[in-house]
């Protein structure tokens, strides 16, 4: 089989995922082939408390496929990374279990999502959490800073996996832990249906 | 079996296999499932429609396996001469 990397038209599978997220962002309660929102997170079994200390309008553009806190969340001055971050939920909920001495990095490629990501942090008074444009390839994030790494339904998107455990490794201190919440083939996938960028993208 | 024999999937996989705890949370046809059943009406039939024309185009190369989702965590090792 082909690697991957050459059968993947890697700039039009960013763009098709930057523009699906975009409607999201744009729309979160329109018809998707995905579950948005509250309700979906509360269904994925997130901890009621402190998802019920963030307003809906920060969790209406949700679209996770798990509960990157399962084990629980970081622990008090920890310093958290979001890869793919979205609408931010997930780095909203990191930054209210990390408190004042810990700090939230979400990183994101779809400027519609950074910019209601930003405006959400604003209105809800974080100053504990930042989001960055990027790819979770190349992570805009120096060597060794994190305690944790989270990603929830992203890296399914990106072609190259091992690539994007190496950026994680990169960034986690040593002992540091990440938790990855994603969907996973565990049969090969025929090269005619990588190609298309639809099966990708839903 | 080296990389380039894998898919990115199974790769991601291989790598979940050596995490230090996995929880297979649920697969995906139940979480599809529920969005449609959460859709009005209207927008089922226009749902369905159109996955319809889309495996009725398909061939059977396409008819790509259901994925699960899963929940992984693993903790990098505090020296390297842990890392195997």
């Amino acid at each position: 089989m082909a690697e991957i990397l050459d059968v993947v038209d890697l700039e039009a599978l960013r763009k098709e995922v930057r523009e699906k997220y975009r409607e999201v962002a744009a729309d979160p309660t329109a018809e998707y082939h995905f579950h948005t929102g509250r309700p979906h997170a509360i269904r994925l079994g997130y901890p009621a408390t402190p998802l019920d200390q963030l307003p809906d309008y920060a969790c209406e553009a949700f679209a996770g496929v798990g509960n990157p806190f399962f084990w629980g969340g970081p622990k008090p001055g920890q310093r958290v990374v979001d890869l793919g971050s979205g609408a931010g939920m997930d780095s909203f909920l990191a930054a209210h279990w990390v408190g004042n001495e810990g700090h939230v990095i979400g990183v994101d490629m779809t400027p519609e999502m950074l910019d209601r990501s930003r405006s959400m942090a604003v209105k809800l008074g974080l100053d504990n959490v930042e989001f960055r444009e990027g790819l979770i390839e190349d992570l805009p994030i120096e060597d060794g800073w994190a305690d944790v790494v989270i990603s929830n339904g992203v890296i399914n998107l990106c072609p190259d996996k091992i690539g994007v455990y190496r950026q994680i490794f990169r960034v986690l201190k040593p002992g540091g832990r990440m938790t990855v919440a994603d969907i996973c083939l565990e049969r090969p996938v025929p090269e005619e249906a990588l190609r298309d960028i639809d099966l990708w993208t839903g | 079996m080296n990389r380039a024999d894998l898919t990115a999937n199974q790769q991601t996989a291989m790598l979940a296999d050596r995490y230090t705890q996995r929880a297979d949370a649920y697969q995906v046809r139940i979480t599809s499932r529920l969005r449609l059943q959460s859709l009005t009406e209207k927008e089922r039939r226009a749902c369905l429609g159109r996955i319809r024309r889309r495996l009725s185009g398909a061939d059977d190369e396409q008819y790509v396996y259901r994925g699960n989702v899963f929940i992984a965590t693993a903790v990098k090792a505090d020296h390297p001469s842990d890392i195997q």
